[in-house]
């Protein structure tokens, strides 16, 4: 801009000395006079040219010292004006003859970005796991590693339709990076009143699978849903629809699900023991997985709310059983201030299998854990948890613990914990049985860049 | 006609009459907005807030209460700019196209805004927690929030095109009452003009902006992060250095820090709301102001 303003400027130099040499040329008296009044009016209009130019070229650096923060937007001379409101295509006075006032004619753009830009939101987050003092047979016992990095890929691909796609890699696979969840999300299906999911998800079966471990307030995955829902979550692949039931002061939702739960979430090795056959753990099942849930939410006074949730589902383990599972959860959360809040959870599963293979009719298994977590401010929480859940059958044996959890948020997205687990394991599932086991977990979570999920 | 079939029709032109629009359902992110919304939609709207006075505004914890709240909402109005970026979930989760982004009752009252602090093109997470759109706080300069009400009124009049002549005369009201208060609150701050103030948080960059106040630094060493022993320790002898009278903190945020401060230096703490609500008595725009500019004009004396 200054560039160009040096050119005018030179020009219009130029032209004054034109003009000088033109004026001290002989010339006739009309054709001189026309001339002179030509090259003043020129210079006049270009005199004017450069006064409006530097005028905007002003105001575009105090706009981008604006935008720099290099300088304030308003001084307190400024008188602030109101703007006029337009609605085009539609005559803005009205019959009493007030001024002209109109509305813009679209609504709000989703967002206004610096710059534009296709690509979508990417994030990555990591956690570091250090697990110490824990039995031995534990192979990650004593080390303070990377446990997990997860890729985060979201975007609205259409109106009302939203992509995200979760990019793992685990300690336990080698970091070999794999889909943990790729879904698009439909605010509303077409003009029905219906949302819905399609893709890979982890199931909204319960209240914390479907939230991933770096978003929850403990370090570990609570026993009985490792039992029932497999070590890491209960996912699958299909599509869901769900329903904001029309009741005002009442958040009820409906869920109706198809999922293809995967297989290489239902089985784990038993690497403490001797024998290297494979064992379903988690749900199950293997193939479609129909299920169904039921959330409740009621704001209760004194900046309260309780949400209740009841979830159901059945289908068949590899061999043909027949399996159902219930689960049933319960969240009170009061916020006590800016930062401070109390959260209470609690959920409970219901895992029944009919042996018709071996003909011993059907085995209920059962598990649940409890929680409390308190936050006194944004920086920290304490929480306390109880689990005690047996395993799906065939499997025997059951783990009680009880968990202590402080948490430092460093920022946002960046934080420190420490778990300390105490309890009893008389099965062999995922770590030799121990009577009076001892564990301290240490996690370190960090993120950056946009992440987000839907409300959970 | 007897005297009791007068007040029949008397009664029924009383019910049909005065509800005789249909009120527009409005959900704002901050009580700040909801009350803005309510002065310009006058009776014709009914408002609700999604967040408290009391509440952080970017620490909001998303509820399945506000699903319902915006699944019945015909305009959805909200700071913008990532701030309440936590109304997502519940927003996406309404299902209710009309208030998503795009649709004629969304408003993001930070649209036409001249905003401030805009970070340069790479970002990371050591920097804190920085809005990529740039600072955030515009309500705290009360000239944006007739920026915020003109947003508002746009998408009152998209979806109730009846009430216009309504909205647009609220609307200047409402300008011209602002316009009137920057008056008053201008010559409250005038003898303090360029006097350094110290915050917590970079919340007020609009607001000593507007009232010519030099922001001197931040209890928080980078937005989001909290103080450690040795930025304390720089920033209390860098206020007793420039002779630094006071300090502007919101609320809701600890007090341990400013405190601490406040013996080190004699620097007085200037405790205020944030928005509309953030105290009991501060119901309104202009208490909020005039609650912030009085208290800080003393705490500079």
């Amino acid at each position: 801009m200054r560039t160009f303003l040096i050119s005018l400027s030179a020009m219009c130099m130029a032209l004054c000395v034109i003009d000088t040499g033109i004026s001290a040329q002989p010339l006739d008296g009309d054709s001189k006079e026309g001339t002179l009044a030509d090259l003043t009016k020129i210079i006049k209009e270009q005199s004017e040219q450069i006064r409006l130019l530097t005028e905007r070229l002003n105001r575009l650096e105090k706009d981008r010292e604006i935008q720099n923060g290099e300088i304030a937007p308003a001084t307190s001379s400024d008188e602030p004006e109101i703007p006029p409101l337009e609605i085009p295509g539609q005559n803005n006075s009205d019959q009493k003859g007030r001024s002209k006032v109109s509305a813009p004619a679209s609504a709000s753009p989703a967002i206004s970005k610096s710059a534009a830009s296709l690509t979508p939101d990417i994030s990555v987050i990591g956690t570091h796991i250090g697990r110490f003092f824990s039995p031995r047979g534990d192979p990650d016992r004593n080390r303070f590693q990377l446990g997990e990095f997860e890729i985060g890929l979201q975007q609205p691909v259409f109106t009302g339709i939203r992509f995200d796609a979760f990019l793992t890699g685990g300690a336990d696979n080698n970091f070999t990076i794999s889909a943990e969840e790729a879904y698009a999300t439909f605010s509303k299906i077409g003009h029905l009143p219906f949302g819905g999911y399609l893709g890979l998800k982890r199931l909204d079966f319960g209240k914390v699978n479907p939230i991933h471990p770096h978003a929850r307030p403990y370090a570990d995955q609570p026993a009985p849903l490792a039992a029932f829902l497999g070590p890491d979550a209960l996912s699958g692949n299909g599509a869901a629809i769900n329903y904001l039931l029309p009741v005002k002061n009442l958040f009820a939702n409906v869920e109706i699900g198809l999922w293809n739960t995967a297989p290489a979430d239902q089985s784990i090795s038993f690497p403490a023991r001797s024998s290297s056959a494979i064992y379903p753990v988690g749900l199950g099942v293997k193939g479609n997985f129909p299920m169904a849930r039921l959330w409740l939410s009621k704001e209760l006074p004194g900046r309260s709310e309780l949400e209740l949730g009841s979830s159901y589902g059945f289908g068949r383990a590899e061999i043909g059983d027949p399996i159902n599972l219930f689960g049933f959860d319960m969240t009170y959360h009061r916020t006590l201030g800016a930062f401070s809040k109390l959260i209470v959870q609690g959920e409970y599963f219901l895992h029944h299998r009919i042996d018709n293979f071996g003909e011993t009719g059907g085995h209920s298994r059962s598990g649940g854990y409890g929680l409390i977590s308190y936050s006194p401010d944004q920086y920290m929480d304490y929480g306390f948890r109880y689990d005690s859940t047996t395993y799906p059958w065939p499997i025997p044996g059951r783990e009680n613990s009880l968990s202590l959890i402080w948490t430092n948020h460093l920022t946002e997205v960046t934080l420190l914990r420490l778990q300390y687990k105490h309890g009893d394991r008389t099965n062999s599932l995922f770590l030799p049985p121990q009577k009076g086991y001892n564990e301290l977990l240490l996690e370190f979570l960090w993120g950056a860049g946009s992440h987000t999920h839907p409300l959970q | 006609m007897n005297i009791r079939s007068s007040l029949y029709i008397v009664l029924a032109s009383l019910v049909l009459g005065v509800r005789s629009y249909a009120v527009v359902n409005v959900v704002t992110t901050d009580p700040t907005l909801a009350w803005i919304t309510g002065e310009v939609g006058g009776v014709r709207v009914h408002v609700e807030s999604l967040s408290r006075g009391v509440d952080d505004p970017h620490q909001v914890e998303p509820r399945p209460s506000m699903v319902v709240k915006l699944a019945h909402a015909q305009v959805f109005a909200r700071i913008g700019m990532d701030l309440d970026i936590w109304a997502n979930g519940p927003l996406t989760k309404s299902g209710n196209a009309q208030i998503q982004p795009g649709g004629k009752g969304y408003a993001d009252c930070s649209d036409n805004l001249k905003r401030m602090e805009i970070p340069p093109a790479k970002l990371d997470p050591s920097m804190g927690d920085i809005h990529i759109y740039g600072n955030p706080h515009y309500l705290l300069d009360p000239a944006n929030g007739i920026l915020a009400a003109g947003n508002i009124a746009a998408a009152l009049i998209r979806v109730d095109p009846a009430g216009y002549s309504s909205y647009h005369d609220n609307f200047i009201t409402f300008g011209n009452k602002v316009k009137e208060k920057l008056k008053s609150w201008h010559a409250t701050l005038a003898p303090y003009k360029g006097s350094p103030v110290t915050t917590y948080h970079r919340s007020w960059v609009y607001f000593m902006a507007r009232f010519g106040l030099k922001e001197f630094g931040t209890i928080e060493p980078r937005p989001g992060i909290p103080p450690s022993p040795g930025h304390i320790k720089t920033l209390a002898e860098g206020m007793k250095a420039d002779n630094v009278h006071a300090m502007l903190v919101e609320d809701f945020r600890s007090h341990r820090f400013p405190d601490l401060l406040a013996g080190q230096t004699g620097a007085k703490v200037v405790y205020v709301p944030l928005s509309v609500e953030g105290e009991p008595g501060i119901d309104n725009y202009f208490q909020l102001f005039d609650t912030i500019v009085n208290r800080l004009a003393v705490g500079l004396k």
